[in-house]
C-alpha cells in the first residue's frame, strides 16, 4: 500500500498518511474552498488501510485552524477509525494545539466527546 | 478630483484598518487571509485573539463566497456581485465586517438562524454545535449552518446584522462580529 504525503500550503495541511508505521498524521492549516475535495483520497487511503491495519495505529493532528467544512471532514475521518478497536485494534489519538489556543483546545474536546475514541490533547 | 484624503481620514477616524470592495473570488480570499495574517503577526497580538480573528475572517468570507458561488449571475444583474469587508482595530476590540447582496426570500431562514444562535449561551451554543455537525450531510456545505455557530462560538459576543432592502428582490446584508482584544 502507498503512502501519502503533501506538503503544506497557505490553506491545506501537511498530511502524511505512513502505511508501515500505522501512522496518519494533519498538520498546519486546514482551510480548502473545497473540503470534501480535499479530503476525498484521505478517506479512500483510510478505508484501504482499515482493510488491513497494524496492530496500533497512531493518529496525530497539529492543526492552526480549520473551517467547517474541514471539521466534518475530520470528524468523518475519525468515525472511521473509530472501527478499530471494536475489531480488537490498538489506535492512540494526539490532539495538539498551541498554549493560550483555547478555541483549539475546545475543538479537541468537542470531537473528543463526538467520538467514542480515547483522544488526548496536547499543550504545544 | 475625488477627495482622497477625506476618504482616507475617515477611515482613519473609525479605525478601519481594512477597506475591500468588489466580487470576492477564492484568490482573493487567499491573499486577504495571506494579508491579515502578516498584519496579525507584526501587530504582534495575543495569540487567542489572533487565531480567533483569523477563523472568523475566514468563516465570514467564506458564506460570502459560497453564497455568491449558489446564486445564478447574468449580465443583467452583475453589480450584485459585489461584496464588501471591513475590518475595523479598536483600543479593545477587532471587528470583522462584511456585506453583500441578497435575494429577499432567504433573508427569513437566514435571520432565523442568526437570532437563534445569538439566544444560546455558549454552553448551549456548543451543544448545538455538536447537534448540527453530527445530523448535517457533507452535502449541505453552503447555508450558513455551522459557519454562523461556529462564528458565535468563537466571539462570544452577540452577531449583529442587518438587511437593508434594495430593491422588490434583493437586499443588502450586512454581518458584524466582534472579537475582544
Amino acid at each position: 500500500m502507498e503512502n501519502i504525503v503533501l506538503e503544506g500550503t497557505g490553506r491545506t495541511p501537511y498530511v502524511n498518511l505512513d502505511f508501515d508505521k500505522g501512522r496518519i498524521e494533519l498538520a498546519g492549516r486546514s482551510i480548502p474552498e473545497n473540503s470534501i475535495t480535499f479530503y476525498k483520497p484521505i478517506f479512500d487511503w483510510v478505508d484501504k488501510y482499515l482493510e488491513n491495519p497494524k496492530p496500533l495505529t497512531q493518529v496525530i493532528f497539529n492543526l492552526e485552524y480549520f473551517n467547517t467544512s474541514s471539521s466534518k471532514c475530520i470528524l468523518d475521518l475519525l468515525r472511521k477509525l473509530e472501527r478499530l478497536p471494536e475489531n480488537g485494534h490498538q489506535i492512540s489519538v494526539k490532539w495538539y494545539f498551541d498554549e493560550g489556543d483555547e478555541d483549539m483546545e475546545e475543538s479537541g474536546n468537542d470531537f473528543k466527546s463526538l467520538i467514542n475514541l480515547d483522544i488526548e490533547l496536547i499543550v504545544k | 478630483m475625488l477627495n482622497v484624503y477625506d476618504y482616507f481620514k475617515r477611515m482613519q477616524d473609525e479605525n478601519i484598518i481594512l477597506y475591500f470592495k468588489g466580487e470576492i473570488t477564492n484568490n482573493l480570499l487567499t491573499s486577504i487571509l495571506q494579508l491579515i495574517d502578516d498584519r496579525l503577526e507584526r501587530r504582534s497580538e495575543d495569540l487567542k485573539v489572533k487565531r480567533k480573528v483569523f477563523s472568523i475572517l475566514l468563516e465570514c468570507l467564506q458564506n460570502v463566497y459560497n453564497y455568491q458561488q449558489q446564486y445564478a449571475f447574468n449580465e443583467e444583474n452583475e453589480h450584485l456581485q459585489s461584496a464588501t469587508l471591513i475590518i475595523k482595530r479598536t483600543e479593545d476590540a477587532y471587528y470583522i465586517i462584511t456585506g453583500n447582496y441578497m435575494i429577499n426570500e432567504r433573508v427569513s431562514m437566514l435571520k432565523n438562524k442568526i437570532d437563534k444562535v445569538n439566544s444560546l449561551s455558549p454552553e448551549e451554543l456548543k451543544l448545538f454545535y455538536k447537534e448540527v455537525i453530527n445530523t448535517q450531510g457533507q452535502s449541505d456545505t453552503g447555508g450558513a449552518g455551522l459557519g454562523i455557530i461556529d462564528i458565535a462560538r468563537k466571539s462570544g459576543e452577540k452577531i449583529e446584522y442587518s438587511f437593508d432592502e434594495v430593491s422588490e428582490k434583493h437586499c443588502f446584508y450586512s454581518l458584524q462580529v466582534k472579537v475582544s482584544a
